[in-house]
């Protein structure tokens, strides 16, 4: 059956009488969906560019349910630090998203085993504090009224003292805040772009002013709030743009509520771009002859530090006392 | 001015440096993006013959030229 956001809807037949994926139908408005044995079949079979369109699986994750955090990604100083694979694939389409690396084609797919995850994480926060970045291979946010996990990932953070969990999005909606368990433990971090990167390079987002709206929004309902600057992408016109944005962020969002800010210059593992050159061989942002380094792809050093340096001291400027975590 | 064809090293490029694999999967890459970024390598071309260093005799002048290269392309902006 076709949806307005999706092609088709598949339902795996082992999870067909999970909640979640009951809850997911019924929030789609779907009785009718198309039955398969495993999402692979689906999910790994469509590829990139094969379909205008994208579908939505939901499945059982057959897999691990949380991952050691990757080497380019930022701890924030947290020593056990997880992601979870819960969804993957995104509703947004940003041109150098390492998903696209990563999975054949556009397909999204939500594991509705959710409580498995929790499960793994709460036999872990027994013995040492558990940071989770739960929108990881995904934008949680933008999916909310779908799936509903944001608030069951901020309900789990509320309800062990052990757990902490980031959830990263581009989203501007602004009212699911109000609605949602609140605790410090809870964080949203906001991926904050010039509005010449969103038009370029990611597609469906909503621009600076809109995600602003959403900052303020979760801020306002008492989460703790962290800003990324992350990836920070080279194009001609880069350091207007991001000055001009660091502007209208430092007048529209109390900065001195922010608990922590997060800078990075755009890197990616080299397999990643690998596949993502040969998919997409006419975007600038996949085509730059990055250098490699230790497995990851990344600027030269020369445009990195000049990068990250200008933004640095565009925020230092603005919010001296500004917590920022750089990605090296 | 030359652009690149997206695949291909310009010929009066390649016929000009002595390059191995690796060097031509580099020089083939940063083609790629300055065609991608409209910046013009003719010009560069044209500043290193008139410099004396292109052509490039053998692999290390190659090399210094490959990343002078680079930085105008990747570094410029
Ligand atoms: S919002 Fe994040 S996960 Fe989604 S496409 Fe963009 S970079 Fe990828």
């Amino acid at each position: 059956m076709s949806h307005a956001l999706f092609e088709n809807i598949y339902v795996e037949k082992n999870a067909a009488s999970d909640a979640v994926t009951l809850r997911i139908l019924e929030r789609l408005g779907c009785s009718d969906p198309e039955y398969i044995v495993h999402y692979k079949d689906v999910f790994d079979l469509r590829k990139e560019g094969c379909a205008s369109g994208r579908s939505l699986i939901l499945a059982r994750n057959p897999g691990k349910h949380l991952y050691e955090g990757a080497p380019v990604c930022q701890s924030f100083g947290n020593e056990h630090f997880y992601y979870s694979p819960g969804v993957m694939n995104c509703i947004y389409d940003c041109e150098y998203c390492f998903l696209k690396g990563m999975y054949p084609g556009r397909d999204i797919c939500i594991f509705t085993d959710i409580e498995e995850t929790f499960a793994e994480i709460e036999k872990l926060e027994k013995d040492f504090p558990v940071y989770v970045c739960a929108s990881y291979n995904t934008d949680l946010n933008a999916l909310e009224s779908i799936t509903g996990f944001v608030s069951e990932w901020c309900r789990e953070a509320l309800e062990h003292e052990n757990i902490s969990v980031e959830l990263r999005t581009k989203c501007s909606r602004t009212d699911i805040y109000k609605n949602l368990p609140v605790s410090q433990r809870a964080i949203f971090a906001f991926t904050l772009s010039p509005d010449e990167v969103t038009e370029r390079f990611e597609k469906g987002t909503p621009g600076l002013s809109e995600r602003i709206g959403a900052v303020n929004a979760a801020m306002e309902a008492g989460f703790p709030v962290r800003l990324c600057f992350d990836p920070m992408i080279y194009f001609r016109n880069w350091e207007d743009s991001y000055t001009a944005m660091i502007d209208k962020v430092a007048s529209s969002v109390d900065l001195s509520k922010v608990r922590d800010i997060s800078i990075g210059s755009f890197r990616i593992s080299d397999q990643y771009l690998k596949n993502m050159r040969k998919k997409f061989p006419e975007s600038e942002v996949v085509q730059y002859p990055y250098v490699c380094v230790s497995g990851y792809y990344q600027y030269p050093d020369k445009v990195r530090i000049r990068m990250e340096d200008h933004i640095k001291g565009l925020i230092a400027g603005k919010c001296p006392g500004a917590l920022i975590y750089d990605w090296r | 001015m030359e652009t690149c064809n997206k695949t291909e090293i310009p010929d009066v490029l390649a016929s000009d440096l002595v390059l191995s694999e690796s060097m031509k999967n580099r020089l083939r890459q940063i083609c790629i993006y300055a065609a991608l970024t409209g910046i013009d390598l003719d010009e560069m071309r044209d500043k290193l013959t008139a410099e004396g260093k292109l052509p490039c005799s053998d692999k290390n002048s190659s090399k210094k030229v490959l990343s002078e290269i680079y930085d105008y392309v990747a570094c410029s902006f």
